[in-house]
């Protein structure tokens, strides 16, 4: 049970450098490091979300704040598909469930 | 459902980790590329609003369709519901998908998870008695027990629509749309 314990606690550590790395990289001179690195924070998933709300909290970069807003929106909102006959073929290859949601209006509207 | 049970952590993470999730705009095509409404346009609900407000309200207006990676539908959910309840169904939905091929073990679920809500309303009813005959913005349990009902509803019409194509089913839902907003 110690051992489980401490590889949690290393995996968070390691996580946590992880974000930090990444964090930092959006602040890099090259503009296709920092899209790399905020696809990367994104990869990471929800898992490393409270560790990169606090960065989002700490920050007073204008730019670093807005990528690091949109990591957040991206990981806490669903990912809505709009196109049925690509997200049928995505489904299909990934072997992954769908769910259709039908209304009046626009995911960004009044729904 | 986009500012309550689709915003809610619980839902997010349970539709992204298992399915794709495609929106739908039933509305006709000339309104579809209307502006995105301004941010707070739409007020969020408070608390006491999104209590009164009917569970299994909106109907046709909102219809949440459950499908295999075939794009079989395997559940359907018609209304806007709250996200623990939404949850429950998504959940029923996600465990439908080992026994998709078996339109029998599908329909049994459907008939075992139906009977789960009316035994539900009718323990609701059993402990509540007095409350049934209260109005309805008055009675949390007589609009709980409402919702029950729908959800009954639901199952059945998620029976009738076991399997199918979810393409067909939504060029229909495009044919029968005869809304037009400005």
């Amino acid at each position: 049970m110690i051992d489980g314990m401490l590889l949690a606690l290393l995996w968070l550590f390691a996580a946590q450098d992880r974000v930090d790395g990444l964090v930092e990289r959006l602040s890099d001179e090259s503009a296709v490091e920092r899209d790399r690195a905020q696809h990367e924070l994104q990869e990471l998933g929800r898992p490393a979300l409270a560790a990169i709300r606090k960065h989002l909290e700490s920050t007073k970069d204008a730019e670093v704040k807005a990528r690091l807003t949109a990591v957040v929106a991206a990981l806490t909102t669903i990912r809505w598909e709009r196109d049925l006959k690509a997200a049928m073929d995505k489904a299909g290859k990934a072997n992954k469930a769908l769910l259709v949601f039908s209304t009046i209006g626009e995911p960004d509207g009044y729904a | 459902m986009r500012t309550v049970a689709f915003a809610d952590e619980k839902v997010v993470d349970l539709v992204q980790s298992n399915f794709i999730a495609v929106w739908h705009n039933q509305s006709v095509e000339s309104a579809r590329n209307r502006p995105s409404a301004p941010e707070g346009a739409q007020p969020a609900y408070t608390a006491e609003e999104l209590e009164l407000y009917p569970e299994g309200g909106g109907g046709s207006n909102a219809l949440s369709y459950f499908c295999d990676a075939r794009g079989r539908v395997l559940h359907l959910v018609r209304g806007w519901w709250r996200p623990e309840r939404f949850l429950e169904e998504a959940s029923f939905a996600k465990d439908l998908v080992s026994i998709a091929d078996n339109r029998e073990a599908l329909e049994k679920a459907h008939l075992l998870h139906k009977n789960a809500h009316a035994t539900e309303a009718q323990k609701l009813t059993a402990a509540n008695p007095g409350e049934m005959t209260q109005p309805f913005p008055q009675s949390k349990i007589r609009r709980l027990h409402a919702a029950l009902g729908l959800l009954g509803q639901t199952h059945e019409a998620a029976s009738g629509v076991l399997h199918r194509p979810i393409d067909e089913i939504v060029k229909e839902l495009e044919r029968s749309s005869i809304r037009e907003i400005g």
